[in-house]
């Protein structure tokens, strides 16, 4: 399956918007990561034309921050906390059975770009260890069954949402 | 709303809110920022509802606050002004709160605190030790007030201290204020701030920047998490007095993007602040400027260390560069800059609103005030302390946090995530300051414990640190690049069993180099978990190279499953647990007895280290390994009985057992199958030994005992024979003819018995079941 | 700035406020090991091998980022500091792949150096080896990034003295290393294969590709390059008498520092080429090409060549004869070629291939100053205040200049592009001026209108030191700015937008051939002194005009004197006292013709009046107008001499072809476009029979005039040390510059008011449209080949690279033409046609291709007309009208 299609018209205005600011570039990508979920790597020439910097430079820049991807992510994130607390909690554990449901390894995406499974290295919420967070939401506290409902409702959603 | 163009407006403004403020008004707070994570949205929707089904709306006010620190418990939600709280609350609740609290003034005993060994509800928060031992300050607002609204703050007497300074303090007062207060950096290295803010505001160069450090990457610390979403306000007040002090006009908080709600607060924060003239041009009529604005972070740990951080604000990759020159003189766009933590930020309204006095009152001779800890791991009461500097370990950990849960063993806390050590059991005394951490290898850092119990392998939290810090160096330098891939090779490599002696030579002697040799902090500290570890645990790393075991189970290669590593008798608990499963519970006993001949009695009397060890017990509950023995067993007893075909003999070695306790008859179990004829002597009338003498019958029922002996006569039957053994007779009846003999009595030490094998004079043959 | 005193090692050291304690050490003799640093990059600190101990404060310290500070006790090799660099010594061989013993680095790795230098064999750690893929589909750089320490250098190289952004790192930590955008091979990238990298990577990970095994250079000899005008040093490296390795010598103060170009660093093994003459060549029956050359010894090839010029001399007088001298070789040989010329042969007709250039052009500016600043060095770009370049490609025709614009662009400096062509360089430009083909003249007469209009003109300067002002100001003020708009295609706002920025100062004018080949190029030169005139900007700091010669010793053959009406040290042979003094100096007596240059020759071997030529170092059918029409021309000659160092298409034609030696065989100097004489020394013998041309001219000499050879290059260079004054300082040891006459020294005018004049405001007639040629094509050079591409087109690496040499047409035109990258399209002129594949560049606007020189025998020159009868001096080679057809 391919990614879902990606309008690069967006582009255009992403970047007259940070185009006159000053040191905008990370602000930029960051934006370009909301927008597309990914940095579509034939958006690096056109952002350091506009930026006055080397596409090598601009690529320098999003291969450094793990916060940016170049490759399409899938739909839902879940990115599950390596943290030291969650770490002492059992997240290893965690990580494995997001693996065996997920069918994916770090770093992945499923087929259908639905699921992409990361890990983080600290979600700061190391009192509910251990945690994850799908796209923008926390779940704490997670055990096995735990895992397996949240899961589920997002599959459910997924599912709704794709008719 | 109009901007407030002198310091008089700022002031009417606040008594316009205050008067505002209706008397006698309940609040409820409830924590939106951590406590969302359990579904504390729903609660506060289910209380306004109830409250508003219920025509309260007047009388009361459902308030989303910042977080209340005892995030054990959460969702938490506190009732003012009475000052009670209620934890694990859920949206079910809110009719019983808003009916039985709220209006009946009555108390919900399911909803309170629970004192650990009375089990008594404790109502009121101040009663509850968690608060009791702590000393709020930095945190005062946190859990109080709205952190979205600037109302809120301000009639907390926020922006107090920016009149103060604006109103009567030139820019070197405020900067004499901090350095009197001895403020130092809470980001970790402690550096003196006014210090700090004096060599900026006397350095060349315009314009200044200040900036908030808000990238707390350090995995177990979120203490400035709690401080951005709780009470956003006094960062950007502890800002703008640092920019009045230095005079800066332009600042920036650089915070980490895996924090939504703490952006989403300073970007509320920053907007009400300049919508109020608190920022921009011409604050308050004083002609002070200052601008702030936000910056993300995109994940990368080393843009913690400041001269990273300022190259990823100018929108470079994060890698840091030499110091000197230092921020002060030359740091973003070549510019004067003053970087400090948020915390540190935070703790400048205190000060110069209290005086440099107020604040030393508490803290110790070097260190004043107070410092914010996120507790979490293995401890009871996870959440946010704020303690005096100089309050010890214990404290903190036992009286504040609760100690450790499910009655494990407290073995270490780890503190300054990966740049920090362990501080071990043996300093639990240990007074928590700057230099007193430092003293013994760990850190205070920015404040992150993670406590460890018995069931945590120091090598492999060591190897967990590495590969963080592994993954997060930039890469720029030699030393911190390969050297933290090394070490995480060496680690791993111990973990997997796969370790050599000399290694741990290694590790001291690249730990070295990298602490000194490597150009930033990131690498310079990264040595340091695995330092401290092998400080305090050395034993563990020899444990795993010379004898491939883990204390804690964790180490996946040379752990099978942490049940049968604990296993003293090594019993291959996975294999039973899932015989007994699919409801084979014979094949499950079977698999029992290739490790140990006694089912039934482990399954009562066991210690089950298993249990402990149980991965599962991390997430939930532990599996119930003994008592799923113990079914098995008595399926097995009660549907086929002890009867089965004896072992067949086939060796010509004879062997003598002295003793028939569970240890010679297992010995005699295990040598009858490996084809030995076997003679057991024993002095008592019955067999069993201490299980029978020992164990008080109703924890181990006789007619256990003896079916389960039973079973081992009727499988060793044929080849083996029980003697009656006398005291200090034995030599004579002790046969010359057996060629092995295994001696195992019940004394307090070999040496005092004189049975003594026939042929060999030493006592290297001599076992002992059991040294009392 | 302070002084410092501090003690490193023991030794009482002063130093000064921000120098690195690594400096101040290097400075008093004490070398630190090191492998991220370089001198003439930024200080890194990432390798940390040149940590050093602070015996005051116990703290350790990287010496190249730290800067010294007051009664610091330094120990350089204290036994901690020894420690910890051979742990990360350590760390770098355990991550290094095992593969010492076949890398082309051999003993000259820096990481196998300072580990044998640190006793550091077996590391006792781990092996963690880091595989990337090797990549070596270029024809120049191989990467074999596994071995990759990430000292950084070659990015910062690239960033900071390139300014060519290739590559960055990419990642972060263990992972991180060195790359193009999306990962490419650097074929695919924005590299300009320079290899400024590739000489200061301290390992494996970046080495020069070769197409066969050659080991490690067993010598490095310094030279100066043979390409370009810029003149850079060279460090060549050298194995059994053959060059196999070139790097930037970086000498103190050399022009090109650490850099290079693609052609300086791996085109030079065209030295190599089976292409080499090795052997004088006589012709010995009619056959042409080179199948009618035999081989013979020197003796006997210089007896025939001297026999026929005397005897052609004698038959049809010297106007017969000519010479055609060499921009390529040395001053020394220029000047004995024109003397050979001049005073045994007795004729003017002398000239070089400056020719093709538009050399002659520059002289407006000489004529006007009197001689005065006329060269402008390339290292003042960094004090500009504001810089235009106009009609120039410095990235492709000077690279190593164009580094010095760049990194003037990057530090702020305002940087003008004016060119038809979105060239390289204005990606870096404040400024981008598009005016329409050869209106530069209305251009830049019209900013000097709108500059003196908005009153910005430099009074005080004017008034100080020129005259005529008022009636340039007059002619300005007529000058209809509407009807410039209307030609040049830039409207008023645009010219005010240009003089505004320009606007207070002082300005450096950098000019291409773009201009210099133009019709008007001598009109255009004027506007441009006017201007600078107008801003005050000659002879100041800050200021100046660079006129982009193309070839290494353009300057000084035209300084010596291979020039039709100019005698050595640019001295015109019309004037009575020049000709007199020369004739005495000489001993004979000189023609008062003025001499035929270059295409004159061919037309006078056209007509058949031109009965011998002796072409030196030329390949007069590769770099001229119209091949065809001159190799007819050239068969109709007597006797034609060609002295060379490459079989080429001139030679074939030859009756007698003589060896000589390349720039790296011999002796002698050459100066550059900023008027710095190098002088240099072999590196290599000469191959075979091969000698350097100045011991050929000399024998010839002594042959014809019956006297005795100079025989020492030494005595040459005194004779014209002697009766050159510009060249008083030429020496054999050291570098040196052109002596100016400094009696206008416009820093402090003292006795100079009033001394140099406007030149009157001269105006063009706009080109007619020609609706049978309904395009333009801009003729240009690109980085691979220098000029005709001669040598570069034998240099088996520049052969990898596409040798087709793509047109480069716009979008909207591909549209018009039906035509898609890679297909063939046909280029017809009035004069010729050539047939190649196009890219669709985005350089041009619709109506415009851009064709490169060098490539597919320059076929590019065919579309040219050789001369244009009407406007004697200037070719106008630098556009044509063509029409444009698909295949």
């Amino acid at each position: 399956m391919h990614p879902p299609e990606i309008e690069l018209n967006e582009l255009d205005g992403i970047i007259e918007r940070h185009k006159n600011g000053k040191w905008e570039l990370i602000p930029l990508l960051q934006d370009v990561q909301a927008t597309y979920g990914y940095i579509p790597p034939e958006s690096i020439t056109p952002i350091a034309e506009a930026l006055n910097l080397y596409p090598s430079q601009v690529q320098g820049v999003v291969t450094f921050y793990s916060g940016f991807s170049l490759k399409p992510k899938g739909k839902y994130v879940c990115r599950v906390c390596r943290g030291t607390a969650c770490h002492v909690k059992g997240s290893r554990s965690i990580l494995r059975l997001m693996k065996r449901e997920l069918e994916l390894e770090e770093g992945e995406t499923s087929p259908d770009y639905r699921f992409t499974l990361e890990t983080v290295a600290c979600l700061g919420a190391c009192f509910l260890a251990p945690t994850m967070m799908i796209n923008r939401d926390y779940f704490g506290k997670l055990s096995p069954t735990k895992l397996s409902s949240v899961l589920g409702e997002y599959r459910q959603k997924g599912n709704n949402k794709n008719g | 709303m109009d901007k407030l163009s002198s310091i008089g407006q700022l002031e009417w403004f606040r008594s316009r809110i205050l008067f505002r403020k209706e008397k006698g008004i309940i609040e409820v707070h409830v924590c939106m920022t951590g406590c969302r994570a359990y579904g504390a949205a729903g609660v506060l929707e289910a209380l306004n509802q109830e409250v508003k089904s219920q025509g309260l709306s007047k009388q009361v006010e459902i308030r989303s606050t910042g977080c209340h620190g005892f995030c054990a418990k959460a969702p938490v939600i506190a009732i003012e002004p009475m000052g009670i709280q209620y934890q694990e609350v859920e949206p079910d609740d809110a009719g019983d709160i808003v009916m039985k609290t709220l209006k009946e003034n009555r108390m919900i005993d399911r909803l309170a605190y629970h004192a650990p060994k009375t089990f008594q509800p404790v109502f009121y928060r101040n009663q509850i030790p968690f608060y009791a031992k702590q000393e709020r300050r930095v945190l005062a607002n946190c859990g109080r007030i709205d952190p979205t609204n600037i109302e809120h703050y301000i009639a907390a007497g926020g922006y107090r201290a920016l009149i103060k300074a604006l109103s009567n303090m030139g820019p070197e007062q405020v900067i004499d204020e901090v350095q009197a207060a001895k403020l130092r950096g809470r980001g970790g290295a402690g550096f003196p701030t006014g210090l700090k803010w004096k060599f900026a505001s006397q350095s060349e160069g315009r314009p200044k920047y200040v900036v908030c450090n808000a990238d707390e990457g350090d995995p177990g610390a979120f203490m400035d998490r709690a401080i951005l979403e709780g009470d956003p306000h006094a960062v950007v007040e502890g800002m703008l007095l640092g920019a009045y002090a230095m005079g800066s006009e332009y600042g920036f908080i650089y915070v980490r993007e895996e924090y939504p709600i703490a952006i989403d607060h300073l970007n509320i924060a920053i907007a009400q602040a300049e919508e109020l003239g608190l920022l921009g041009e011409n604050i308050l009529g004083t002609g002070f400027n200052f601008n702030l604005s936000l910056r993300l972070g995109a994940g990368a740990f080393v843009c913690g260390e400041e001269t990273a951080l300022m190259a990823s604000i100018e929108g470079r990759r994060g890698m840091p560069r030499a110091r000197p020159p230092f921020p002060a003189q030359a740091g973003i766009d070549g510019k004067p800059t003053n970087i400090n933590n948020v915390e540190t930020w935070a703790n400048v309204p205190l000060i110069v609103n209290n005086g440099a006095g107020w604040y030393g009152e508490v803290g110790t001779e070097n260190s004043k005030g107070t410092k914010i800890f996120s507790l979490a791991g293995k401890v009871n009461n996870t959440g946010l302390v704020e303690v005096p500097i100089g309050t010890t370990v214990k404290d903190v950990i036992f009286n504040i946090g609760g100690g450790i849960p499910k009655g494990r063993q407290f073995k270490a806390v780890q503190m300054g995530g990966p740049a920090g050590g362990c501080v071990p059991a043996q300093f639990l005394n240990l007074s928590i300051d700057y230099d007193t951490v430092q003293s013994i290898g760990a850190i205070m850092g920015s404040g992150g414990m993670v406590v460890l119990d018995e069931n945590n392998c120091m090598v492999e939290i060591a190897r967990f640190f590495l590969s963080f810090t592994q993954s997060e160096s930039c890469g720029k330098c030699a030393p911190c690049r390969l050297g933290t891939t090394q070490l995480l090779e060496i680690l791993t490599r111990i973990t997997r069993g796969e370790g050599r002696m000399e290694d741990i030579d290694t590790i001291r002697e690249l730990g070295q180099t990298l602490t000194e040799a490597s150009l930033c902090g990131l690498g310079q500290a990264c040595p340091k978990p695995a330092l401290s570890t092998l400080r305090y645990f050395i034993n563990e790393y020899e444990d795993h190279i010379k004898e491939h075991r883990c204390a804690g189970a964790v180490c996946d290669s040379m752990v099978i499953s942490a049940c049968q590593h604990a296993c003293p008798a090594g019993i291959d608990v996975p294999n039973y647990v899932a015989a007994i499963a699919d409801g084979e519970y014979e094949k499950s006993v079977e698999i029992i007895r290739e490790r140990n001949p006694f089912p039934a009695v482990c399954g009562r009397i066991c210690i089950h280290p298993c249990e402990y060890k149980c991965r599962r017990g991390e997430l939930d509950q532990a599996v119930a390994i003994r008592a799923l023995k113990r079914m098995a067993s008595d399926w097995y007893f009660k549907n086929i009985g002890p009867q089965r075909n004896p072992f067949p003999v086939n060796k010509k070695e004879k062997i003598a057992i002295v003793g028939a306790g569970p240890a010679g008859l297992t010995c005699a179990y295990f040598l009858v199958k490996m084809g030995y004829k076997t003679t057991v002597y024993e002095a008592q009338s019955v067999a069993g030994g201490m299980l029978g003498i020992a164990v008080p019958e109703f924890r181990l029922p006789r007619p256990v005992i003896e079916e389960e002996i039973q079973y081992i006569k009727i499988v060793v039957l044929k080849s083996c024979t029980t003697h009656r053994l006398m005291p200090n007779t034995h030599s004579t009846t002790y046969s010359t003819r057996d060629t092995v003999p295994f001696l195992l009595p019940p004394v307090p030490r070999p040496a005092s018995t004189s049975v003594y094998p026939a042929k060999t004079k030493t006592s290297q043959e001599f076992t002992t079941a059991l040294i009392f | 700035m302070e002084t410092i005193a501090l003690t490193i090692d023991g030794k009482k050291i002063s130093s000064h406020t921000g120098t690195s304690i690594f400096e101040a050490a290097r400075q008093s003799g004490i070398i630190i090991p090191n492998l991220c640093y370089h001198p003439e990059l930024k200080p890194f600190g990432a390798c940390r091998m040149c940590l050093v101990e602070d015996e005051n404060t116990g703290r350790l310290m990287a010496s190249c980022v730290t800067p010294v500070e007051p009664d610091m006790v330094v120990q350089t090799a204290s036994k901690r500091v020894v420690k910890h660099r051979q742990n990360i010594v350590r760390l770098m061989i355990a991550e290094h792949p095992e593969s010492c013993i076949v890398c082309s680095k051999g003993n000259r790795c820096r990481l196998r150096w300072i580990a044998a230098q640190l006793g550091i064999g077996e590391t006792n750690l781990y092996h963690m080896p880091n595989y990337k893929p090797y990549e070596e589909a270029n024809p120049f750089i191989i990467r074999d990034l596994s071995k990759c320490i990430l000292c950084g250098k070659c990015i910062r190289a690239d960033h900071e003295l390139v300014v060519v952004g290739a590559i960055d790192y990419s990642h972060r930590g263990f992972q991180s290393r060195p790359a193009t955008v999306h990962e490419t091979g650097l074929e695919g990238s924005s590299c300009t294969f320079c290899g400024t990298c590739v000489s200061m990577c301290p390992t494996g990970a970046l080495s020069t590709k070769n197409t066969y095994y050659v080991g490690t250079p067993e010598h490095e000899t310094n030279s100066i390059c043979g390409f370009c005008s810029v003149g850079c040093s060279l460090a060549v490296g050298t194995s059994s008498e053959k060059v196999i390795e070139v790097n930037p010598a970086h000498l103190p103060g050399s022009v090109n520092g650490a850099t290079l170009c693609v052609r300086g660093h791996f085109a030079h093994d065209f030295l190599n080429s089976r292409q080499r003459l090795i052997t004088p060549l006589i012709r010995k029956n009619e056959t042409q090409g080179q199948n009618g050359l035999v081989p013979v010894e020197w003796g006997e090839a210089l007896e025939l060549v001297a026999n026929r010029l005397i005897h052609i001399r004698t038959k049809y007088g010297p106007q017969s004869i000519a010479f055609l001298g060499s921009t390529k070789c040395t001053n020394e040989e220029n000047y004995l070629f024109q003397k050979l010329a001049r005073a045994s042969i007795g004729t003017n007709n002398v000239d070089n291939g400056g020719y093709c250039s538009g050399q002659k052009n520059t002289h407006v500016i000489f004529d006007n100053m009197g001689g005065a600043y006329r060269t402008s060095r390339i290292a003042d770009l960094e004090n500009a205040e504001a810089i235009v370049v106009l009609g120039a490609d410095p990235c492709h025709s000077v690279p190593v200049f164009s580094y010095y614009l760049k990194r003037a662009a990057k530090q702020g400096t305002p940087l003008i592009v004016v060119d038809p062509r979105h060239t390289e360089l204005v990606d870096f430009a404040s400024m981008w001026l598009r005016p329409k083909l050869n209106t530069d003249l209305e251009l830049i007469n019209a900013l000097a209108a709108v500059l003196h209009d908005e009153k910005w003109h430099d009074l005080a300067y004017i008034d100080k030191f020129t005259k005529g002002f008022r009636d340039f100001r007059k002619s300005l003020k007529m000058l209809d700015l509407g009807r410039v708009s209307r030609l040049t295609g830039i409207d008023r706002n645009g010219l005010t937008e240009v003089v505004e920025s320009l606007k207070d100062k002082k300005i450096v004018f950098v000019v291409g051939r773009g201009i210099l080949l133009q019709k008007n190029a001598m009109q255009i030169v004027g506007a441009i002194y006017n201007l600078s005139l107008l801003t005050g900007s000659i002879g100041v700091k800050g200021g100046g005009v660079y006129f982009l010669a193309k070839e290494n010793n353009q300057i000084g053959a035209f300084d010596m004197g291979t020039f039709p009406d100019m005698l050595p040290g640019r001295q015109t042979l019309g004037d009575e006292n020049n000709r007199k003094n020369w004739e005495r100096k000489w001993n004979v007596s000189l023609s008062r013709n003025p001499g035929l240059n270059m295409v004159r020759m061919v037309e006078a071997a056209e007509r058949g009046k031109l009965k011998a030529l002796y072409v030196m170092g030329e390949n007069i059918l590769r770099s001229l107008p119209q091949t065809e029409r001159v190799r007819q021309a050239l068969s109709k000659v007597d006797f034609l001499v060609v002295q060379d160092i490459l079989y080429n298409e001139t030679t074939q034609l030859a009756h007698v072809v003589l060896p000589g030696a390349a720039f790296s065989e011999k002796q002698g100097s050459f100066t550059n476009l900023e008027g710095r004489i190098q002088p240099f020394d072999p590196v290599t013998r000469p191959p075979g029979k091969a000698k350097p041309d100045w011991e050929i001219i000399d024998i010839l000499q002594a042959k014809l005039e019956q006297t005795e050879a100079y025989g020492d290059l030494e005595k040459i260079r005194m004779e014209i040390r002697q009766h050159v004054p510009a060249y008083a300082s030429l020496n054999g040891k050291r570098q040196t510059w052109i002596q100016e006459r400094s009696e206008m020294d416009f820093s402090n005018g003292a006795d100079s008011e009033g001394s140099v004049k406007f030149i009157p405001v001269a105006s063009i007639k706009p080109e007619s449209n020609d609706s049978d040629y309904p395009m333009s094509a801009i003729i240009g050079s690109m980085r691979y080949h220098l000029g005709s591409g001669t040598r570069s087109a034998v240099s088996k690496r520049i052969q990898g690279v596409d040798q087709e040499g793509r047109l480069e047409i716009s979008y909207q035109d591909s549209i018009t033409l039906k035509v898609k990258d890679g297909d063939k399209v046909t280029v017809t002129s009035r004069c010729g046609s050539l047939t190649r594949g196009v890219r669709i560049g985005k350089s041009l606007s619709a109506g415009h291709i851009f064709v490169p020189l060098g490539f597919n025998g320059n076929d590019a020159m065919n579309l040219l007309a050789l001369s244009d009868y009407t406007e004697p001096d200037t070719p106008g080679w630098n556009t044509c009208r063509v029409k444009v057809k698909r295949v």
